[in-house]
C-alpha cells in the first residue's frame, strides 16, 4: 500500500491537536492531579489559541467563499448573456449592503436586514406551511407502511387536540400524556442516537481514521 | 463545567475510545462475523447514482447549514463522507454531482470531497460543481434557492443530509412534484420529522453517521458501527438501571 508522507503528517497533525484541545477542555479545575498536569504542562493556553484560530480561519473561509461568489457573478455577466441581469442585482446589492453596513451610526444596514432580508423569509416562512400539507398527504400514497400510517394520524390528532379541544376537556389529559411520554422518550431516544453517534465519529477523527484528512 | 460533570465526562470519552478501538480491531479480523440490517436508503443511494450516470442528469448532494469549526463539525464530516461515497458512484456520468452547502466552512470541505472524488474515479480535472449560498444563519433563503435546482439543473434525485430545520419541506417538496427522489436526514428533530415524511427512504438519527460502513464497506466502518451498537446496548443497560432503581426506592418517574 502506497503511503502519502502528506497525508500522514496531516493525519499526526489532527490526532495531536484533537487530544490536546479535547484534553484542555475537559479537564478543567477540581481534579486534582489531572488538573494540575494539564495547568503545569501549558496546554491550556494552547488551547486557546487553537479555538482563535478557528475564528479565524472561519473568517478566511468566508473572505474566499465572498470572493469566489463575486467573481463568478462577474463572470457571469460577460459569458452568460442570461444570467446577468440576476448577477448584476446580486453584484449592486452586494455593493450598496456593504456601502451601508461601514457607514457609522447609519441605520441603513439594519433597515435592509429588517425590511428586506426578515420579511422575505418570513414569505418563505409561510410558504412551508403548504409544502408540510403537501409532505403529509403524499406520504402514505408514496410509502404506506404501519409506519408512515401511524405518523400521519398522530400530527393529525395532535394537531386537532391543539386547535380543537377546550382547556377543560378530559382529552386533554391524553394529549398532555402523549407528548410527555411517547414524544419525550422519542426525542431523547433519537438525540441520545445522534450524541452516541457523535462520540464515535470523533474518535475516528482523533484517532487518525477520518477521510477528510488521511487522503 | 463542575467536577461531577468533568468526571462524567472523561469516564463517558473513555468508554467509547476503549470500546470503538477494540471492537474496530476485533471486526477488521473478522470482517464476516457481523451482518448489518438492511437500510432501505443505503441500499437505494447506488442506485440513485446509476440512474444520474444513465440519465446525464446530476445528482443533487445539499449538506445545509452543517460546517466545520462549531458545534455541527462532526455532523458536517459525517454528511461529507455520505456525499463522498455518493458521488464517487455518481462521477461516472457527464454531468458530476452538484454539492451545496450554506456554511463558508462547509464550502471548503465540500470541495475538497469533490477533490477526493476526483482523484478516486481517475479524473485529472477537479469538478466545479461546488456550491456555496450564503445566507447566514438562516437557512430558508438556501432551501428557497434549492428549489430553483430542480428545474434548472434538471437533477435526477436530492440528498439533503446535514443540518436542516423545518424548512427543509420547501426543498423536498419541490423535489417531489417533480418526481425526484429525495433522501433527507438531519440533527435537528423538526428537520428530522420533515425528512421522514418526505423521502422515499428515510435515515432517522446516528443513520446518517454510518454511510462509510454501508456504502464503503470497509472493516474499520464497520467497526465503527458495532462499536456504535455496542454503546447504545450499554446505554439502554444503563437507563434501564437507573430506572429500576428509582421505581425499587419508589421515587418513580
Amino acid at each position: 500500500m502506497r503511503v502519502r508522507l502528506s497525508a500522514v503528517f496531516l493525519t499526526a497533525l489532527a490526532m495531536a491537536f484533537g487530544l490536546l484541545t479535547l484534553a484542555g477542555l475537559v479537564v478543567q479545575g477540581d481534579l486534582g492531579a489531572l488538573s494540575q498536569a494539564v495547568n503545569q504542562s501549558g496546554i491550556r493556553p494552547l488551547v486557546t489559541l487553537l479555538l482563535r484560530f478557528v475564528v479565524v480561519i472561519s473568517a478566511v473561509a468566508l473572505m474566499a467563499g465572498v470572493y469566489n461568489l463575486v467573481a463568478v457573478h462577474v463572470r457571469r455577466l460577460s459569458v452568460r448573456r442570461g444570467l446577468a441581469p440576476y448577477s448584476l442585482v446580486m453584484l449592486v446589492s452586494f455593493g450598496a449592503v456593504i456601502v451601508l453596513s461601514v457607514r457609522p451610526r447609519s441605520d441603513e444596514a439594519r433597515m435592509v436586514l429588517e425590511e428586506v432580508q426578515i420579511a422575505l423569509e418570513l414569505a418563505f416562512a409561510g410558504l412551508v406551511l403548504f409544502s408540510l400539507v403537501y409532505g403529509a398527504a403524499t406520504l402514505i400514497s408514496r410509502r404506506p407502511t404501519w409506519s408512515s400510517a401511524l405518523f400521519i394520524v398522530a400530527t393529525v390528532v395532535m394537531l386537532l387536540a391543539s386547535v380543537v379541544i377546550a382547556p377543560s376537556s378530559p382529552l386533554l389529559a391524553v394529549v398532555d400524556w402523549v407528548n410527555a411520554v411517547p414524544v419525550d422518550a422519542g426525542t431523547r431516544a433519537i438525540l441520545l442516537g445522534v450524541a452516541l453517534a457523535t462520540l464515535v465519529a470523533g474518535i475516528r477523527v482523533l484517532v487518525g481514521q477520518d477521510r477528510a484528512t488521511r487522503e | 463545567m463542575d467536577a461531577a460533570n468533568q468526571v462524567l465526562t472523561i469516564l463517558v470519552l473513555t468508554l467509547g475510545f476503549a470500546v470503538t478501538l477494540i471492537v474496530t480491531q476485533f471486526v477488521r479480523r473478522r470482517p464476516d462475523l457481523f451482518v448489518f440490517r438492511r437500510q432501505a436508503a443505503y441500499a437505494a443511494l447506488p442506485g440513485y447514482a446509476a440512474l444520474s450516470v444513465e440519465s446525464g442528469q446530476p445528482m443533487a448532494i445539499h449538506l445545509g447549514n452543517a460546517g466545520l469549526g462549531g458545534e455541527a463539525s462532526l455532523l458536517a464530516l459525517a454528511s461529507a463522507e455520505l456525499a463522498y461515497q455518493v458521488a464517487v458512484r455518481a462521477a461516472f456520468g457527464d454531468r458530476a454531482p452538484l454539492l451545496t452547502t450554506a456554511s463558508p466552512t462547509g464550502l471548503a470541505l465540500i470541495q475538497d470531497t469533490e477533490r477526493r472524488v476526483a482523484r478516486k474515479v481517475g479524473r485529472a480535472r477537479v469538478f466545479t460543481d461546488a456550491r456555496w449560498y450564503p445566507v447566514g444563519a438562516r437557512s430558508l433563503a438556501y432551501v428557497a434557492a434549492l428549489t430553483t435546482l430542480q428545474s434548472n439543473e434538471d437533477v435526477s434525485s436530492n440528498v439533503l443530509v446535514g443540518r436542516f430545520g423545518v424548512e427543509l419541506a420547501l426543498a423536498a417538496e419541490s423535489a417531489a412534484r417533480r418526481g425526484h427522489p429525495v433522501i433527507a436526514a438531519t440533527d435537528r428533530l423538526d428537520g428530522q420529522a420533515v425528512a421522514y415524511a418526505f423521502s422515499a427512504q428515510p435515515l432517522i438519527g446516528e443513520e446518517l453517521f454510518q454511510s462509510g460502513a454501508y456504502l464503503d464497506g470497509g472493516a474499520t466502518r464497520k467497526g465503527e458501527t458495532v462499536a456504535l451498537d455496542l454503546l447504545r446496548i450499554m446505554l439502554i443497560g444503563v437507563i434501564a438501571l437507573v430506572a429500576v432503581q428509582r421505581f425499587l426506592n419508589g421515587g418513580g418517574g
